[in-house]
């Protein structure tokens, strides 16, 4: 039995002439004297001859039309897009520019209204340089300035003829096309005047600047302007100060009985004061309400 | 000056050596060479010529897949599609021809998968079969008849398609590529890249089984 299991594992080499001879003798030699194993070879063979007699088979006449016209609507993956590319391209003629550089313009027009997004009003006060009073009787505290400057604003701003605002100050923008981007919100003093040098937040305005105004005449400053104030009870001020005073200014407020002694701290992080003469400094001081 | 036996046994296996790599690169030159590289360089009717060339092997290898013309059309189309869409990533390590059937055998294999989980060869083998009913049963061979006389029946024939058609998939691809389309062993192993002594004990078990069938409906 043994015998015929590893015989029939020679039947493919034997019909097929890819034995040695040995293993053909051998395989022979079992065959003559097993009747059931010739039986099987002969079945081997049948199957192999049957196999081989299978009816012969031919693609239709038209297949190669057939095959092409499969091709050309069934493009790959790849032609697919450079199709769809092409047929975006054609079904713009008035822009048949390419889409790359359609692109390219749609992500600048998206940064630069990004770039140009107005912050909120609230915003405002705590991103610039601010000095804030959360007691009721005018306490302040002094916040650096962080916003970059917009220098379109320079030239807009009514106190600013000869001068540039402070290197790290903000000063919003008020320009035609500021209209219509921040026509959601009401517009502030600093918005009107194109400044926001120095902001004070307070819940008592009339405080603050009466504060401010004591002040001034101790530091050799002196005040050269005050805006009007709107419905949210805003005020600008313009002053002029001594360039070395500067810092005297924020600590003289702080000095003053009606701000908060922690806030000396940041001073340092005060933006510059725009230059009038050699020694002399403008300087716009935005003062808005806190809430109580 | 006298060359020793090393050296010359050196000489001797370097030449043997050169020998074999000269054939090995023999064995990949590809007559198809200049039309594929037309036809990755987008000439059309390179392609067309390739097609005109294989298309009668793989229509038959497909038809051996699905055992229905239209079926088959439509997986030789879908072949040759396939290879003209992928063209490009052919790198040339075999023959144009070895990798047609590779595709050919792949498609087919999961062409015949789909169709045998919906039924198809059964339905298809209940409907011949009644078709050629009273046929089927004057052809009913003879309990006595010997095997070879057996071939020139058409009832064989029946008999092989649907011992086929219950092949297991990997039975079925190398009966097709061997008995069927006469493919060499050394073609088949790099189709089915598998090592020419597992081609051929695959290849015996698929016609041990075979034979197992046509024995069994035939005697």
């Amino acid at each position: 039995m043994m015998d015929c299991e590893r015989i029939a594992d020679y039947f493919g080499a034997v019909y097929e002439g890819d034995s040695d001879t040995q293993t053909e003798k051998m395989v022979k030699d079992h065959l003559k004297s097993c009747a059931a194993c010739r039986e099987d070879f002969k079945w081997y063979g049948v199957t192999i001859q049957a196999l081989a007699n299978l009816e012969q088979v031919a693609p239709p006449n038209d297949f190669l039309k057939q095959l092409n016209a499969r091709i050309d609507k069934n493009p790959s993956l790849f032609q697919s897009i450079i199709s769809q590319i092409k047929n975006l391209m054609n079904s713009i003629p008035t822009a048949p520019v390419p889409v790359g550089a359609m692109s390219l313009a749609f992500v600048t027009v998206c940064a630069f209204l990004v770039y140009n997004y107005p912050p909120e009003l609230s915003q405002i006060g705590k991103s610039g340089l601010s000095l804030n009073s959360t007691s009721q009787n005018g306490a302040i505290t002094v916040e650096p300035a962080s916003r970059p400057v917009d220098p379109r604003m320079v030239a807009s701003a009514p106190f600013s003829s000869q001068t540039a605002p402070f290197s790290h100050a903000y000063v919003p923008y008020d320009g035609p096309g500021r209209s219509s981007a921040v026509s959601w919100r009401f517009p502030t003093v600093a918005d009107e005047i194109g400044a926001d040098n120095l902001t004070v937040e307070s819940p008592q305005i009339d405080l603050a600047l009466k504060t401010l105004k004591e002040i001034l005449p101790d530091i050799q400053g002196k005040l050269v302007d005050e805006k009007f104030r709107n419905a949210f009870g805003e005020a600008l001020v313009a002053v002029i100060i001594p360039s070395s005073r500067y810092g005297d200014l924020t600590s003289a407020l702080v000095n003053h009985g009606a701000i908060e002694v922690g806030a000396k701290s940041r001073e340092s992080d005060s933006p510059a004061p725009a230059k009038v003469d050699s020694r002399n400094v403008r300087l716009y001081i935005r003062f808005t309400q806190a809430p109580k | 000056m006298t060359l020793d036996l090393e050296t010359i046994l050196n000489l001797i296996c370097l030449t043997i050596a050169s020998v074999s790599l000269v054939g090995s690169s023999t064995d990949n030159n590809d007559d198809d060479e200049e039309l594929v590289k037309r036809c990755a360089g987008g000439d059309r009717e390179a392609f067309n010529d390739l097609v005109l060339k294989y298309q009668k092997k793989v229509f038959s290898v497909a038809y051996r897949f699905v055992g229905d013309p239209e079926e088959a059309n439509d997986l030789a189309q879908e072949i040759f599609t396939a290879a003209y869409q992928n063209l490009k990533s052919f790198r040339g390590d075999s023959k144009f021809s070895t990798w047609l059937f590779q595709i050919a055998t792949n498609r087919g294999k999961n062409r015949f998968k789909y169709l045998k989980r919906r039924g198809f060869f059964t339905n298809k083998g209940s409907s011949e079969t009644d078709d050629e009913g009273d046929q089927s049963h004057r052809a009913l061979p003879d309990q006595t008849a010997n095997p070879e006389e057996l071939l020139s029946g058409n009832q064989i024939r029946k008999a092989v398609i649907e011992a086929i058609n219950e092949l297991e998939p990997d039975h079925r691809e190398i009966v097709i590529l061997r008995d069927i389309e006469g493919l060499s062993y050394d073609e088949i192993a790099r189709i089915l890249d598998l090592p020419e002594g597992t081609t051929k004990s695959r290849l015996h078990r698929a016609r041990m089984v075979v034979k197992e069938k046509l024995k069994k409906v035939l005697s």
